[in-house]
């Protein structure tokens, strides 16, 4: 049999991790929005981010299917790159399923639902749900993809370089976000940043190409590593 | 005899530490080879590098006569079990031998499934909350039932009972009788084992110690016992290499290699001697526990 679609249902017998825990976290994440905006009833409605739980979850299962997963696959003598190939598969047959849905509660929430009746915002958000609703799934789409390669790719530097490799890619990335925010104070650039911002980006939409382009460096760079990474 | 596997000046370094130094072997197709060596010898390193899931810093290594490293042709005829094989921790037993069955295109799953109730194994549980002894089951269930053309078994039996590590050996030989593959089995208990090994390799140090027939190797060496000075006298006028001494006070022991003949047996014999043959594993005890002696069964 093919291994790849092997690798894909492999991941598939975690039915579980894939598709039904991050509803339970952002369920749960619903549930305390709710309480409070039913409890507080704000005039301007309640506008909430706790959608980003889903999204920080779909990371965390990224780092942790890869690590759970790819020491046995290669112990069951499957070659790297059909491992890559059907975790991938397994990660994005799973994230259109979460996008799909995501959407859906959108519409309805926008709709029929008419805010839960207490005027929540939690599945509908303006500059994340604009535009046309197939567009709005690709959006969505392309964001849990990048979060679950950005869990792969996590996963795959520690697969191949190690705790040393984590602490480096750490540090890296905090030189950057000290340096960079410094740098731009310093020849007072923020304004500029946030005119380019206003005028390219009027909803989330717009990212969906960036986005698409960081998933693909993301997967490139898992995969490199992984091509070189040990038991 | 095709070559299943064929290593030519293999080398593992981690840092300056060679954990496999300069190791040629080859492996025959159809035949039950015994890995055996002490714990860190380089075994499983060897192992992993057959499999591609490390690299040989130096040398070379054909695996049906190519390269392993994502060769899909390869790979997928080798199903290596490994004590320290790791399981995805929510996978269960029914999880992992689905997923075996997926990947390993030989699998057999009528027989998986009456080694599965031979071992008793519970196919609902997960593998974490197995205990040692199931876990091995389970990966000697894929390792038997894969039946890959070249199949490993590191250390397969870590909390085995007996009756158990007889299940296995017995289901070993049966299914190799009826379809047989190369097996390389590595092992601590080499008795036990030895009935079953058709060619043995001992590894120590990271380097090959003897690579020779089991049959060979089990009329290899032989004891003799008695008064210390009557051994002393016996193990000279052999002119044979010593491989082993004891002394107990006035009494010693003697291990050599060579063949306990019938004129040996009579020279102990008319010293009063006890003489006796040495078993396969005492032998790899001496041999890989003494270094002044390594050389001994290499010199022959």
């Amino acid at each position: 049999m093919n291994r790849i679609l092997g690798i894909f249902r492999m991941h598939w017998r975690d039915k579980f991790s894939l598709l039904v825990l991050p509803w339970i976290i952002c369920g749960f994440s619903f549930v305390v929005n709710y309480i409070t905006g039913a409890g507080l009833r704000p005039d301007e409605g309640i506008y909430t981010g706790g959608l980003a739980s889903l999204y920080v979850y779909v990371l965390v299962v990224g780092i942790v299917m890869v690590a759970q997963t790819f020491p046995f696959a290669l112990g069951m003598g499957v070659r790297r790159k059909d491992y890559f190939w059907g975790t991938l598969a397994a990660m994005a047959s799973s994230y259109a399923i979460t996008a799909v849905v995501l959407i859906v509660l959108s519409e309805a929430e926008a709709g029929w639902l008419d805010g839960w009746g207490i005027d929540l915002h939690f599945f509908h958000l303006p500059f994340v749900h604009e535009g046309p609703v197939w567009l709005q799934a690709a959006t969505h789409f392309a964001l849990l993809m990048t979060l679950a390669l950005l869990g792969f790719f996590i996963s795959s530097l520690y697969r191949r370089f190690g705790k040393i490799g984590l602490y480096a890619f750490g540090l890296v990335m905090l030189l950057i976000f000290i340096v960079g925010p410094s740098l731009m104070t310093c020849f007072e650039k923020w304004d500029d940043l946030g005119r380019w911002v206003e005028a390219n980006f009027h909803s989330i939409n717009d990212a969906t190409p960036w986005l698409l382009l960081v998933a693909a460096l993301l997967g490139l760079a898992a995969y490199g590593m992984l091509r070189r990474a040990t038991v | 005899m095709s070559q299943v596997v064929n290593a030519r000046g293999l080398t593992k370094s981690y840092r300056g530490f060679d954990a496999v130094k300069d190791v040629s072997f080859t492996l025959e197709e159809n035949r039950i080879y015994g890995l055996l060596g002490r714990n860190g010898a380089g075994k499983t390193t060897i192992m992993n590098m057959i499999t591609a899931q490390t690299f040989p810093t130096r040398g070379e290594l054909r695996v049906f006569g190519e390269e392993p490293y994502e060769n899909a042709g390869v790979l997928s005829r080798i199903c290596a079990v490994k004590e320290s094989q790791k399981y995805p921790d929510y996978f269960t037993v029914q999880d992992v031998l689905a997923t075996a069955a997926m990947l390993f295109p030989g699998w057999d799953s009528g027989f998986a499934a009456s080694l599965v109730e031979q071992f008793g194994l519970p196919l609902k549980r997960r593998m974490k909350k197995l205990s040692r002894g199931m876990l091995s089951s389970v990966g000697i269930v894929v390792g038997l039932a894969s039946r890959a053309p070249l199949t490993i078994f590191d250390e397969p039996y870590l909390g085995l009972d007996a009756v158990a590590r007889s299940i296995f050996y017995d289901r070993l030989m049966q299914d190799f009788t009826e379809h047989p593959r190369t097996v390389v089995l590595s092992t601590h208990l080499i008795d036990e084992a030895s009935p079953l090994l058709e060619h043995i390799l001992v590894i120590d140090g990271g380097r090959i110690l003897l690579d020779e027939d089991a049959d060979e190797l089990r009329g290899r060496a032989y004891s003799v016992a008695g008064t210390a000075s009557k051994v002393e006298a016996f193990v000279s006028g052999r002119g044979e290499q010593t491989i082993h001494r004891e002394t107990f006070g006035s009494l010693a022991t003697a291990t050599l290699l060579g063949v306990l003949d019938e004129d040996a047996r009579l020279q102990a014999e008319s010293l009063n001697l006890e003489a006796a043959p040495v078993s396969v594993q005492q032998l790899i005890v001496h041999l890989t526990n003494d270094n002044t002696h390594r050389k001994a069964a290499n010199d022959r």
